[in-house]
């Protein structure tokens, strides 16, 4: 399994995938006028792997994502082990000319005004954060 | 004091809220521009006043935060309830070094970083701006 410099576990793309699906709730940035932004988002993942948000016209969120590259970040993390993992995708994001996109998008992606952006992920990373004591979390050392 | 939304059903936070939200968690996100790019990383931090310190080793936070501008969130959601809050704090990020005011109390805070490395360089990032929401019932005192 390959480790990077600080000792977590590097996943590869078809176990980021698997984790993008599995979870639900993601953190999109932006640039937003020269500014980093980091916003929660409720988001969904497409046949094609493509992570699917709905978006309100007019929000800063809209504003920022017509055709720019945008990261999406997605982990969990269990403070009493201290442990868990993160991926981080790269990729442009445009709005979604679909009418179906909204209503195909489910429940859980209630809200907005029903504009949908897609965010085609072309690099994708991952690391994971064995609970300490476990194989790989050994070298934990707190100074 | 905190204010509703009644169209969204969001509630707005306030600062101090935020500050005690902040104040009560340990791991978080960190967003920069990298030539304009946005990054993201998730990273241990502890509250000071209203600055959140993070350590890191050189790479692009030390690289393209120190004197740039940067984004932090936290956040806890309920799946089941449709419930949680989130908190974004903008502002400058900058490294402290010896030659700071405050090296050595910054240095004396219990920033312990999950992963391993040395993460010897110590980095605050002062807000200008926090703003909390929260979603679903409001929270009881």
């Amino acid at each position: 399994m390959e480790v990077d410099r600080d000792g977590l576990e590097v996943l590869d793309r078809s176990e980021c995938m698997r984790l993008l699906r599995r979870a639900s709730l993601g953190h999109v940035g932006i640039n937003s006028g020269s500014l980093p932004r980091v916003l929660p988002v409720v988001y969904s993942l497409d046949q094609s792997g493509r992570i699917l948000i709905r978006t309100n016209v007019g929000s800063k969120l809209d504003a920022a994502v017509q055709d720019a590259v945008v990261a999406f970040e997605v982990d969990d993390f269990d403070a009493r082990h201290e442990s868990g993992w993160s991926v981080v995708a790269t990729g442009v994001a445009h709005t979604v000319d679909d009418p179906g996109a909204p209503r195909r998008l489910g429940a859980r992606c209630a809200g907005g005004d029903g504009r949908v952006v897609a965010i085609t992920p072309e690099m994708i990373t991952g690391r994971r954060l064995p609970p300490a004591g476990t194989d790989g979390g050994g070298h934990r050392e707190h100074p | 004091m905190s204010t509703h939304d009644a169209h969204t059903g969001i509630e707005w936070l306030d600062r101090e809220e935020c500050l005690a939200l902040l104040a009560g968690d340990e791991i978080g996100r960190l967003a920069v521009l990298d030539g304009g790019t946005p990054v993201i990383f998730p990273v241990n931090y502890r509250l000071d006043g209203s600055a959140i310190v993070i350590r890191t080793d050189p790479g692009t936070k030390l690289d393209d935060g120190p004197r740039g501008r940067a984004c932090f969130e936290i956040d806890h959601f309920e799946r089941a309830e449709h419930t949680g809050w989130s908190v974004v704090a903008v502002g400058r990020l900058e490294e402290v070094t010896k030659y700071d005011r405050s090296h050595e109390h910054v240095q004396s805070l219990p920033v312990a970083p999950w992963a391993g490395g040395e993460k010897a360089h110590w980095m605050r990032l002062v807000p200008d701006r926090i703003t909390g929401r929260r979603v679903g019932p409001a929270k009881r005192a």
